[in-house]
């Protein structure tokens, strides 16, 4: 809708000039620096029983390019040093780079210290996200059956759940804000669409169009809609041997009929996500985890609002599988018979737990792109870009990767 | 800037030289439009606005409008180039109002904000307050551009037609039931839609990416009033505007971009007591919208998408206006308003698919606010001579709680021709305006105070000494503004893709403070009308989130305005009178945020992308705002259809003025945009 802006040139003979404008005599120096836990582990294992080399941590020194510049201006000749738990940590110029290895522990802060060859001094602090992370997900299976009788899956229901503990559940320490961000991936492509109706989720990148235009689903919908409709207990809420005394939090979608069509309405109706999600979920957040949950799923509708589970429900891209050949010999008739099946290489969700500043600051990265090449951004009021670098621009942060791979190939 | 610019000035002082001969002047104005104009007050803090005083002004429609008149005024920052965007004494656009017989209009622009959405020939009375605000209405943070509604005549039939660039209008005023019911109608249509068909033929289609446009661009106005008796009357005035631009782009989408109002109010007029008290009973709802939609084929489905912003108030008043004692006039009432806000509500209608068409709200936003108000207000003197005004307001808001305001306006005539005048003002407004580009159009979304975002508020301070010596005004004093609980639309480039996130993530709220010097010199004869405005003023912002907690200047932080006007009667013939009218503005340039560089950040979410970063907000100060206009009334007296025709060149130099600036990396030049060039205007118009 940017364009729309552009009316009143198009309608009263826009005209430019060119003005001069002086460029400023030093620029200033940018930071990247984003640590980073890849989880690639089982969760359920405690920390210190795991067996990992630390992972190489990065970071990126330049100064900030003038409008006429097109070459980056790196820094190779500073020292920079990174003070947290276990450390300090020096990092080395690597030829492209400055880079260290170690592993940044949960919820600590950790502060950069930058000194130029010519005297610059930056400094930054962060506190590394805590640990937070998603510990199990549901797969929704629809009723399909290839000609093997497999069955095959496109949706993909994810509960992630606050393990602060390995034991038991501690309430207080649930109410943690954090901040993630999903991305769903298809056979290692950015899927186009991504579906919540978690209530924390940031809409800025909501598309033009809603859950119900995946073209899956107007083939599945009459089997997604059983599906959803069958009638969870709260048994299966409330799973102590499974879970080991966390209460799952799996919706219990019971509901009157007419309360369902309802929840079916809204449902498909909700918006869908254009490559991501971001969710905020704050530490005072009202509807929590320790409200039942069917509590909120009536004042949702007596708000007339679509239905919003604090579950986290992840649904990824169009179901577009690709199509492979397959063949068999018929023992009686002795004849080659080719048939065809849904191939699936397997889904994959990055789920990254971000510190506070690394969130702005890629907020305001994700801000930047949509109004690239947009010449008339400086008529509107402007944001300055988010920074947390003292004597600097750029970012200083850290992240914690969980990835969930789902495999459904043959 | 080109050396040929200078030019304006020798120009402009033989303009000067030639509307001063001494011709005689007469009134020309037609008894309906007389009628209830009181004598122009000639105060820095409220000012009579006359149709007189801007009928005559070249304006880039072609059509009179109060808010070009006001943005030459003392204290007044104008906004981009033609718009009706102004800032009055540092204070945001969004705390300007403009009533209608009390009622806000929210929707205040026509042809994407190049002139107000109302046609001035339905008021009888406008009045500019910047200060000293009076008890009765309130709400807002800034200035109040008061309008009262003109009744129909009771006795005779009179209409009138007019034609301009871009409006047909048509009026009428007529007695339905003599002396007993009168009606006063006016209708104005744009035909800017087949405008736009017609030179799109001269139009190069690489140079635009859209591929057909229409404009539904109109406003209704009408007004009953029935006499009951000597003393009470009971009116009824309904008003609805609507602008709608539909364009088809080369994608095959379609954008649309719609505001409207619609207002009804019911008044009911009678005496109060004794001593010639009156009471003034209004009810009336207003409903105000705007939305930008988008239909896109995707998945062979049509998928249509309306992002809007309702604004729904339903408002009750009771006034009454009598005498305290021999010398006080007082004024009290109460007002309870309740307003429905729904910004940045959103559905979706799809026409096909499995699915049956659906209607799907995505978002709704719907926030009730309701205000109660209890004023009161004294008053002793007159603005003629020495006067003393108290006014004050308490409130109660549903979001925001308990918030007096209060007002006092004093004007001491020391000598014959000289006097004091001083105002201050503790005002609230129980809205925030989201402003996006300013043009002064209606697209900004309106959304209510809460307890994050708390009513703005205003205290400002004003003191001058005024002159009036025969037709000589001479008005200088200074004032002072501080204002807390600003809103900053941080994100204004995605202002209604936000709207869907939800707005409330991209304000920052802060406060500012101005300070300036204003000078008003006036001469009204019969032979000409000058009028001389300068002022100088400092405006900045402050908000903790933004530019590293630091001041930074407000975007349209003027500080030299100067503005000279003039209008002289050059012919006057039985059959044929001529008046030229000229206005030379000079205004200091706004402000601008430009980059001073960037970088280049590769992450997972977006991939390679720019950064821009500036040393600081509004950095850069653009060159100044020059423009000169001239016009010429034709009038057609004597005749059994009076006519008159109204010719004015609008930016006579054809400077292109700054609007914004944009970096251009393949030539690696600023470049500057410019909105208006030289605009040549006509308005004919008809009575009968």
């Amino acid at each position: 809708m940017k364009r729309l802006s552009l009316l009143p040139f198009l309608l009263l003979c826009a005209c430019t000039e060119t003005i001069v404008m002086d460029p400023l005599e030093e620029m200033p120096v940018v930071v990247s620096c984003v640590l980073s836990r890849d989880g690639g582990w089982h969760e359920e294992h405690p920390e210190e029983e795991r067996d990992y080399t630390p992972p190489a941590q990065y970071l990126d020194l330049y100064y900030a390019q003038r409008p006429s510049e097109s070459v980056r201006r790196v820094i190779s000749d500073a020292a920079v040093q990174v003070t947290g738990p276990g450390g300090p940590y020096d990092f080395v110029w690597n030829g492209s780079r400055y880079e260290s290895a170690f592993l940044p522990k949960f919820d600590r802060e950790y502060k950069l210290m930058i000194k130029t060859a010519d005297g610059k001094e930056l400094s930054s602090s962060m506190v590394f996200p805590p640990d937070v992370r998603l510990r199990r997900y549901r797969l929704i299976e629809h009723a399909s059956m290839n000609n093997f009788g497999n069955t095959f899956a496109g949706y993909y229901y994810l509960q992630r759940h606050y393990d602060v503990s390995t034991m038991g559940c501690q309430w207080e320490n649930f109410r943690k804000e954090c901040f993630m961000w999903i991305r769903a991936l298809e056979n290692g492509v950015p899927v186009d669409k991504i579906c919540t109706t978690h209530r924390g989720v940031d809409n800025f990148n909501v598309r033009r169009d809603v859950w119900s235009d995946c073209a899956v689903i107007d083939y599945y919908a009459e089997q997604f809609n059983e599906f959803m409709a069958w009638e969870n207990s709260r048994y299966e809420a409330y799973d102590p041997k499974q879970y080991e005394g966390m209460i799952g939090l799996t919706a219990p979608i019971y509901v009157d009929p007419e309360l369902w069509t309802r929840f079916s309405n809204a449902w498909l109706s909700s918006p869908l996500h254009d490559k991501f999600l971001r969710i905020y979920h704050q530490a005072e957040y009202d509807s929590g985890l320790d409200k039942p949950w069917d509590n909120y799923v009536a004042n949702d509708f007596r708000d007339n609002q679509p239905a919003e589970p604090r579950d986290l429900f992840v649904l990824g891209a169009d179901f577009n599988p690709s199509v492979k050949t397959y063949s068999y010999v018929d023992v009686d008739t002795g004849e080659k018979v080719e048939y065809e099946v849904p191939w699936y290489q397997g889904d994959c969700y990055e789920v990254r737990f971000m510190s506070e500043a690394y969130d702005k600051y890629l907020k305001a990265m994700v801000d930047a792109h949509a109004i690239h090449g947009d010449e008339l951004s400086p008529v509107y009021s402007t944001k300055p870009v988010y920074s947390n670098i003292d004597g600097g621009l750029g970012c200083f942060g850290g992240e914690w990767i969980t990835t969930i791979n789902i495999s459904t190939g043959y | 800037m080109n050396n040929y610019r200078l030019l304006v000035f020798p120009a402009l002082a033989l303009c000067f030289a030639a509307t001063a001969q001494e011709l005689p002047r007469t009134d020309t104005l037609p008894p309906a439009i007389k009628e209830d104009v009181r004598s122009g007050q000639k105060t820095l803090s409220e000012r009579i606005l006359k149709i007189s005083d801007i009928s005559a002004m070249a304006t880039p429609t072609g059509e009179a409008d109060f808010v070009k008149f006001v943005q030459t005024l003392p204290g007044v920052a104008s906004g981009s180039d033609g718009s009706s965007s102004y800032y009055v004494r540092g204070g945001n656009m969004g705390g300007n109002v403009q009533t209608l017989d009390g009622v806000p209009i929210y929707g205040t622009s026509h042809l994407v904000g190049l002139t107000s959405a109302y046609p001035p020939e339905v008021v009888s009375v406008a009045e500019f307050q910047v200060g000293g605000f009076s008890s009765e209405e309130g709400n807002l943070s800034s200035s109040h551009i008061k309008l009262r509604s003109k009744d129909g005549s009771f006795d005779t039939f009179s209409a009138k037609g007019d034609v301009s660039n871009f409006l047909l209008g048509g009026y009428v005023s007529t007695p339905l039931i003599e002396n007993r019911l009168s009606l006063n109608a006016a209708v104005r249509v744009s035909p800017a839609g087949l405008e736009y068909k017609a030179i799109k033929g001269l139009m190069d289609p690489e140079a635009v990416s859209i591929k057909d446009a229409d404009a539904a661009i109109y406003d209704l106005y009408a007004k009953l009033k029935y006499r009951v008796d000597a003393n009470r009357s009971l009116s009824l005035t309904a008003f609805h505007s609507l602008d709608k631009y539909n364009f088809l782009m080369d994608s095959g989408s379609e954008d649309k971009m719609t505001w409207n109002n619609a207002i009804l109010i019911a008044q009911y007029d009678a005496p109060w007591r004794k001593k010639g008290g009156t009471l003034g009973v209004t009810a009336s709802f207003n409903h105000y919208g705007n939305s930008q939609g988008m239909i896109k084929q995707m998945d062979k489905t049509s998928n249509d998408l309306l992002i809007r912003s309702l604004l729904d108030e339903t408002m009750l008043h009771a006034c009454v206006n009598t005498m305290a004692g021999e010398k006080w006039k007082a004024q009290y009432g109460l007002k309870v308003r309740a307003a429905r806000f729904n910004p940045g509500s959103a559905r979706v209608l799809k026409s096909t698919g499995l699915f049956p068409k659906t209607s799907s709200p995505l978002v709704k936003n719907v926030h009730w606010n309701v205000t109660g108000t209890l004023h009161g207000q004294l008053e002793r003197g007159s603005t003629e001579r020495s006067m003393l005004r108290l006014a004050g307001r308490l409130n109660y808001n549903n979001a925001s709680g308990f918030a007096p305001e209060a007002s006092v306006l004093l004007r001491i005539r020391f000598f014959k021709y000289l006097g004091l005048e001083a105002t201050g003002d503790y005002l609230s407004q129980f809205y925030h305006t989201l402003e996006g580009i300013p043009l002064g159009w209606s697209l900004d979304m309106i959304v209510p105070p809460s307890k994050r975002f708390r009513p703005e508020q205003t205290r400002q301070a004003y003191a001058g000494l005024y002159s009036d010596a025969g037709n000589h005004h001479f008005s200088a004093g200074a004032y002072y503004k501080e204002m807390s609980n600003l809103v900053y639309f941080s994100d204004a480039t995605k202002l209604f893709d936000s709207a869907i996130a939800g707005w409330e993530e991209n304000i920052e709220v802060g406060t500012g403070t101005s300070r300036g010097l204003e000078f008003l010199y006036e001469k009204t004869s019969g032979l000409a009308t000058w009028r001389f405005a300068y002022t100088w003023s400092k405006t900045d912002r402050l908000f903790p989130n933004l530019n590293k907690g630091e001041i930074f200047p407000a975007k349209y932080d003027r500080e030299h305005i100067f503005n000279a006007s003039a209008s002289a009667r050059v012919l006057s013939r039985e059959r044929l009178n001529v008046s030229i009218a000229t206005l030379f503005t000079y205004q200091s340039g706004h402000w601008e945020t430009v980059t001073a560089g960037s970088w280049w950040d590769d992450n997972f979410i977006t991939g390679l992308v720019e950064q821009k970063f500036y040393t600081s907000l509004n950095n850069y100060r653009m060159p100044p705002y020059i423009r000169w206009d001239i016009s010429a009334l034709l009038e057609f007296p004597g005749r059994k259809h009076p006519q008159t025709l109204n010719i004015g060149v609008y930016n006579v130099l054809n400077r292109h003025n700054p609007f914004a600036l944009s970096y251009d990396p393949d030539n690696d030049q600023w470049k500057q945009i410019s909105l208006l060039p030289i605009m040549p205007s006509v308005k004919y118009s008809i009575s009968f």
